[in-house]
């Protein structure tokens, strides 16, 4: 059985009609739903209870949660390009896309590292009150799926690059794409909300 | 470059105009029209992303579910959890002060502290970062009463500043208390405080 048999073998494999390795993929990313849901959606409700927390809410710096929004639908664009090269068989092409996408996960975590040292030198830790604990963890946790999301993309890359698993190309992209909408949804929380 | 690209490429230009509106909505958030307006355009791109970069909306309607189980998961935490914090809430609601509560206090003067009252007011608004014995964590997440005795060292005058404006020092920030506690509650958990954690 010669190489790429293989790879056409393992894409195939369904029990379903749709390749297993999506629908366990999005059985993960339904579970990351419901993680972040749950954080979110307690966030709101104390925000709604505490108006004052308007004024730290103030303290985040807006300008900085504008570009890396930016940053992320970018990265989300060459994500799906990068797909979209796959299934043209362009491995090659989408090789360099995700480490494009790659590059635009460095991008947000150097913004986010500097804005988590300019709050915490303004005295803002984790501890300080209730709004900087949710603000540290919601993006902190989001930040540590930026680099399990990172880390995916440039194994699936380098796999590419050899022309192989195109299947990874687009499960490594829908998990990028998923920390794009939790961005999404957390840059209106902490930084517009204020 | 194929249609496919285009159209991703089109998809992305209008997530990037989006975002351009939330935050020039931003400017307007002590409206609440606005921030729901900002909360649906959120909730838009959302769906723009889960759809066509990951091809939600061509895929069979069982493995939409996979997603729509989770969501409706959220959906019935916060239906679950929000009549909980309303509870929590309306035992000391969240007071305001308007003009008209300050003509009362002005005809009305205010009554000496009240321990026991300010106990139930440390209760819920001071005991997540002072903690109930009034440490702060031994002075990490808020001043320590007990360990540093200047922190109550100070006059009722300046204290009550601090509980209604807030004070920003080297531990962090306590928020200003002026909107959620009224004058009364401000006086008597000062009252407690002072009963609970000061020289005895």
């Amino acid at each position: 059985m010669s190489h790429s048999a293989t790879l056409h073998h393992e894409e195939e494999r369904t029990a379903t009609g749709i390749s297993t390795g999506k629908v366990a993929m999005w059985w993960f990313l339904a579970s990351e739903v419901a993680i972040f849901g749950g954080l979110i959606m307690s966030y709101v409700v104390c925000r709604v209870a505490h108006p004052e927390w308007g004024e730290e809410a103030a303290h985040t710096i807006s300008a900085a949660g504008a570009f890396n929004t930016i940053v992320l639908l970018t990265s989300s664009l060459f994500a799906v390009l990068a797909h979209s090269a796959a299934t043209h068989g362009n491995m090659q092409k989408a090789s360099n896309l995700l480490f494009a996408t790659v590059g635009g996960g460095v991008v947000f975590l150097c913004v986010k590292a500097y804005e988590y040292h300019h709050e915490i030198s303004e005295g803002f830790t984790p501890v300080s009150s209730l709004f900087w604990g949710f603000y540290f963890f919601m993006t902190g946790l989001h930040g540590v799926h930026v680099v399990a999301g990172m880390t995916a993309l440039t194994w699936a890359a380098l796999k590419a690059r050899k022309n192989q698993a195109p299947w990874a190309v687009e499960y490594t992209g829908m998990y990028w794409h998923l920390v794009d909408v939790i961005w999404i949804f957390l840059f209106p929380l902490v930084y517009l909300a204020s | 470059m194929n249609a496919h690209d285009k159209k991703y490429i089109v998809i992305w230009a209008v997530l990037l105009v989006a975002m351009g509106v939330s935050i020039a909505l931003g400017e307007f958030v002590g409206n609440t029209a606005v921030v729901v307006t900002i909360f649906v355009i959120a909730a838009v791109k959302a769906w723009l992303v889960v759809a066509e970069f990951m091809h939600l909306r061509y895929e069979a309607p069982w493995l939409k579910w996979v997603l729509g189980g989770a969501l409706l998961a959220v959906v019935a935490f916060l239906g679950g959890v929000t009549p909980d914090v309303a509870f929590h809430w309306s035992v000391i609601p969240p007071k305001v002060e308007t003009p008209a509560d300050a003509a009362v206090a002005v005809v009305k003067p205010l009554e000496p502290g009240d321990a026991e009252r300010g106990g139930k007011v440390y209760g819920t608004y001071c005991v997540g970062c002072h903690m109930a014995d009034g440490k702060g964590n031994g002075g990490t997440t808020a001043a320590d009463f007990i360990g540093d005795p200047s922190r109550l060292g100070k006059t009722d005058e300046e204290l009550l500043t601090s509980i209604a404006e807030g004070k920003t020092g080297t531990i962090g920030t306590m928020p200003p208390w002026k909107g959620a506690l009224s004058a009364q509650q401000r006086v008597d958990v000062l009252a407690y405080v002072r009963a609970t954690f000061g020289a005895k």
